[in-house]
């Protein structure tokens, strides 16, 4: 093939919600027009939210995996690699194996990793559930918890999910509850804010739980640091809590392996324009999902309506030399109120979020527990 | 109060409903500097309330309050 007939390449890093998305929708529309390739560290897609009801029951995360190969479009290549440096001006990128991959086009989408060390104390004392193995571990301790304080809430921002360990205290009371050992538990919340929640109508809803659960709440807590001798956590605005267990979501960082300070910051938080999603640096480079620097929740659902945007954008770019998808800021996120029930919160950028989604029922509560079946052959396929 | 006022580091979070404003301030500057000022620009009402609250828990100093044309921005300098 010579030069002139040289399709572009276009490299997605990250095989997750936003970047198999991505994968699909390219895969499928770009056909003759682009090489579509895949890169991720890991040979599966992993179903995380389905995490906070593992803590409580005694099922196996099996059915959280699905193989890439069978989720996404077979147009689309895939490489098994660990990508450790990028390069946006030679636009090329490394792997650790000593490989590497040149690209024409390129979108972010390897999420967020947590740094245990970005928290004195953290390392080996709080519990989380924020990945397969700190769950599962988390289910061991609360079963043989005897008593005493739970105290949970965040250890850094930003986070991904910013309702789950609101959830998670909620389920927790029931839990305990459901073992009639509520007299023997104390439930405390930790919140950076002041209220439960940023969005006030929620806020309100989730402090009225709090009160009627006589769970807790701590206001403006950002956790400084850890004393496991002490067993008790600190926060900046220089308050401290004894605990017996402590749940803290854990510190989260992005892109680390960005060193371009134009594309990305220190924390490796990629750095994009909020509507078109490309890099404020380089055209030719976009980001969706966690890995974002966007004032919007990390999300599922949050990474799912990006990766269009991005796939629209990247197409028009090829076919067009220009783009004009927007991303609206659009947010879906079912929270749960208690172990059967669960309300909805839909906002974009310049919408509040919808009233009806207040209401707590059983529907939403439905829609969230089955939500994976539908989210393997739906959502990632980006028809939906 | 001066409109003069020079941030260092402006968190434009007009629109962020959730994490929101007062996350993106707090978030920033937990990892700035002593001494730099960071201004969030937010187009929430609850805003009013928790940004100077929030400021005034963690002894930080609010360096201004600036209504604009449908947002109001919050200048803060990091004191610790
Ligand atoms: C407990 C919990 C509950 C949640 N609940 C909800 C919910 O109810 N609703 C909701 O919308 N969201 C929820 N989320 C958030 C949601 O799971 C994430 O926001 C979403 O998966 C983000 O998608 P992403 O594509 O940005 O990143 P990810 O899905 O994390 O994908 C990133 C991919 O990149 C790969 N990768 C990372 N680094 C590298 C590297 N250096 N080289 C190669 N590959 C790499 C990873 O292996 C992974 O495959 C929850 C999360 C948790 C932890």
């Amino acid at each position: 093939m010579n030069s002139v007939d040289k399709k572009p390449h276009v490299v997605i890093l990250g095989g997750g919600t936003g970047g198999v998305i991505v994968a699909n929708l390219l895969g499928r529309k770009a056909k003759k027009l682009a090489d579509v390739t895949l890169v991720s560290k890991q040979e599966n897609v992993f179903y995380e939210p389905d995490l906070i009801y593992r803590i409580f029951d005694k099922k196996s995360t099996k059915k959280q995996y699905r193989p890439l190969r069978k989720v996404v479009n077979k147009r689309v290549k895939i490489l098994n690699e660990e990508v450790i440096h990028l390069d946006p001006k030679g636009q090329k990128v490394q792997f650790k194996s000593g490989n590497d991959i040149s690209y024409d086009y390129l979108v972010i989408a390897t999420g967020a990793h947590y740094n245990y060390d970005n928290v004195p104390g953290y390392a080996g004392e709080a519990h989380h559930f924020y990945d397969e193995e700190a769950a599962l571990k988390l289910r061991d301790a609360l079963e043989s918890f005897e008593g005493g304080n739970i105290v949970t809430g965040v250890a850094d921002l930003p986070y991904k999910c910013p309702i789950a360990p609101i959830e998670v205290t909620f389920m927790l009371y029931h839990y305990f509850k459901r073992r009639k050992m509520l007299e023997q538990v104390n439930l405390h919340y930790l919140s950076p804010l002041g209220g439960a929640f940023s969005i006030e109508q929620a806020s309100e809803k989730f402090e009225k739980q709090f009160e009627k659960k006589g769970i807790e709440l701590h206001e403006f807590f950002n956790t400084e640091e850890i004393l496991p001798e002490k067993k008790v956590v600190s926060s900046l605005e220089g308050e401290e809590i004894n605990y017996d267990l402590l749940i803290l979501v854990p510190p989260h960082e992005g892109a680390t392996y960005i060193d371009d300070r134009e594309l990305a910051n220190e924390q490796g938080w990629v750095l994009v324009d909020t509507e078109r999603l490309q890099s404020l640096a380089y055209p030719n480079i976009f980001a969706v999902g966690d890995t974002t620097e966007l004032p919007i929740s990390k999300a599922g659902s949050t990474a799912h309506y990006q990766a269009k945007v991005a796939s629209k954008n990247i197409l028009r770019l090829i076919k067009e030399g220009q783009l004009n998808a927007k991303y609206n800021g659009h947010a879906q996120c079912f929270v749960m109120m208690g172990l059967t029930s669960a309300m909805v919160l839909d906002f974009t950028y310049t919408r509040p979020p919808l009233r009806i989604g207040y209401i707590p029922n059983r529907l939403f509560y439905y829609v969230k527990k089955f939500f994976a079946r539908f989210f393997f052959r739906g959502v990632l396929s980006g028809r939906i | 109060m001066s409109q003069e006022i020079k941030a260092d580091k402006v968190i434009d979070a007009r629109g962020s409903f959730c994490p929101g404003p007062l996350m993106e301030l707090i978030k920033n500057i937990k990892r700035g500097e002593v001494g730099k000022i960071y201004e969030v620009w937010s187009k929430d009402a609850g805003s009013i309330r928790d940004i100077p609250k929030w400021v005034a828990k963690a002894k930080h100093e609010m360096v201004g309050i600036f209504e604009e044309d449908g947002y109001t921005r919050f200048a803060v300098k990091k004191m610790r």
